[in-house]
């Protein structure tokens, strides 16, 4: 049922694009105003740049998980998920894994314009950046797909969302910078070891939570 | 079949259901009626579990709902007001992807052979987004034949419908009914639900009277 779930979110937005479009514009956005709107040298731009990445990702994974959860709302769909005989800790894993797509293949896609407009090299890891940048991707996703399953049957849902999600989210932003610019600088594993531990452990305890707790927040 | 006992609603303080309790026996339709706002599609809303309930329980074919797994919902089907379907995706889309969901998937042939007896075959790969009112609840009819039910919830099957679709409705209704199906109904004209129910249930100030 699950595969059924994800096949459904990953062809909703293949129709519309809605998720996808709104997070590239908003990205590429943003990337071009760190780009011209700041006049530093490329070594302070370096230092910065984990740190703007993460940020820019963070709004972007809110626009689009607020985009998924509310096409939900038109024309009360969500019924058709919550009223159906599955176990509902599904229809959370299917949000967080699609959430995941959607923000990883914006990032590939945002990634070139970053580091060019931005004129920062490209580190010197690359395979160890991607495995953790999804790692990263994926407990932002679990964070903000529970977030929005609780914000999504309040009254002003779109007030909600931020102001849960962000302090939430903060530790692992904090995380994403500190492991993005030890990897950039060329730093051994052991000095960010911890952070991704971090990273790992929120995937884990907001995995389960959403996944046990999906079931009685869906209501109204 | 069903079994209804104490249930209570209350949104910002406000009481919509004060410990309602009712049953529904097998091939049994109930038609539940009351002014705008008195707790008619909540309490349907709350059988269907999409809406939480303060207090109460459920038991459905001996089952509780509240409490019981997912597979104790496989033999109910709720229809409310609007049509529980996704804009971006066609009928044929929909009623494949919510006929999984309720574990009995169905080709796309028998799909649409339904949406043609509804009337809808013409736009049946369409977005939906772009459907009448009476074009919906065309749909929704459609996903209720196609669907495996033993007890049907549906929120007024006649609005929005001109008189060709009050008829499908109509014609639907008494098939059912003929078939033993349960259903529970909420309804606004007095003559309909003395036509199609073997019992009405009035609900005022949050009682069943």
């Amino acid at each position: 049922m699950f595969f059924t779930l994800l096949k459904k979110e990953l062809f909703v937005e293949f129709r519309s694009r809605e998720v996808t479009l709104s997070m590239l514009v908003f990205g590429l956005s943003i990337i071009l105003t760190f780009a011209f709107s700041s006049n530093v040298s490329p070594v302070i731009i370096a230092n910065y740049a984990p740190g703007m990445f993460w940020i820019m990702v963070l709004f972007v994974a809110v626009i689009g998980v607020h985009r998924s959860f509310s096409y939900e709302k038109e024309f009360d769909a969500f019924s058709m998920l919550i009223s159906a005989p599955i176990d509902r800790g599904f229809i959370f894993l299917s949000k967080w894994i699609s959430g995941f797509i959607f923000l990883t293949i914006m990032e590939v896609l945002i990634i070139i314009p970053f580091f060019k407009f931005l004129m920062i090299d490209f580190p010197s890891q690359p395979w160890v950046a991607m495995g953790t940048t999804l790692l990263i991707n994926c407990a932002i996703m679990a964070i903000a797909s529970l977030v929005s399953g609780i914000a999504m049957r309040a009254r002003l849902s779109e007030v909600l969302l931020p102001i849960l999600l962000f302090p939430l989210v903060s530790p692992v932003i904090i995380a994403a910078t500190k492991i993005s610019g030890s990897i950039m600088a060329g730093d051994p594993y052991i000095f960010w070891q911890i952070w991704l531990l971090i990273v790992l452990t929120v995937i884990v305890i907001f995995g389960l939570v959403g996944y046990t707790l999906f079931d009685f927040i869906t209501e109204e | 079949m069903l079994s209804v006992s104490n249930i209570s609603k209350s949104f910002d303080r406000r009481t919509i259901l004060k410990n309602v309790s009712f049953t529904l026996n097998e091939g049994e339709t109930v038609v539940i009626m009351g002014k705008n706002g008195a707790g008619k599609s909540t309490l349907l809303r709350i059988l269907a579990r999409i809406m939480a309930c303060d207090k109460g329980e459920i038991f459905f074919l001996n089952n509780d709902l509240l409490k019981g797994s997912p597979s104790v919902r496989r033999k109910l089907l709720y229809l409310g007001h609007a049509p529980a379907m996704y804009t971006t995706l066609s009928a044929i889309e929909n009623l494949k992807l919510a006929l999984t969901l309720r574990g009995t998937p169905m080709d796309i042939s028998r799909i649409q052979d339904q949406l043609k007896y509804f009337g809808l075959s013409a736009q049946s790969d369409d977005p939906i987004s772009i459907y009448s009112q009476g074009m919906l609840q065309r749909l929704k009819l459609a996903y209720a034949e196609l669907a495996d039910w033993d007890l049907l919830l549906i929120d007024e099957p006649f609005s929005g419908l001109d008189t060709e679709g009050i008829e499908l409705v109509e014609t639907a209704l008494h098939r059912w009914k003929e078939l033993g199906k349960s259903i529970i109904m909420v309804l606004h004209s007095l003559s309909r639900a003395e036509e199609f129910g073997d019992r009405i249930l009035h609900i005022q100030n949050g009682l069943i009277e």
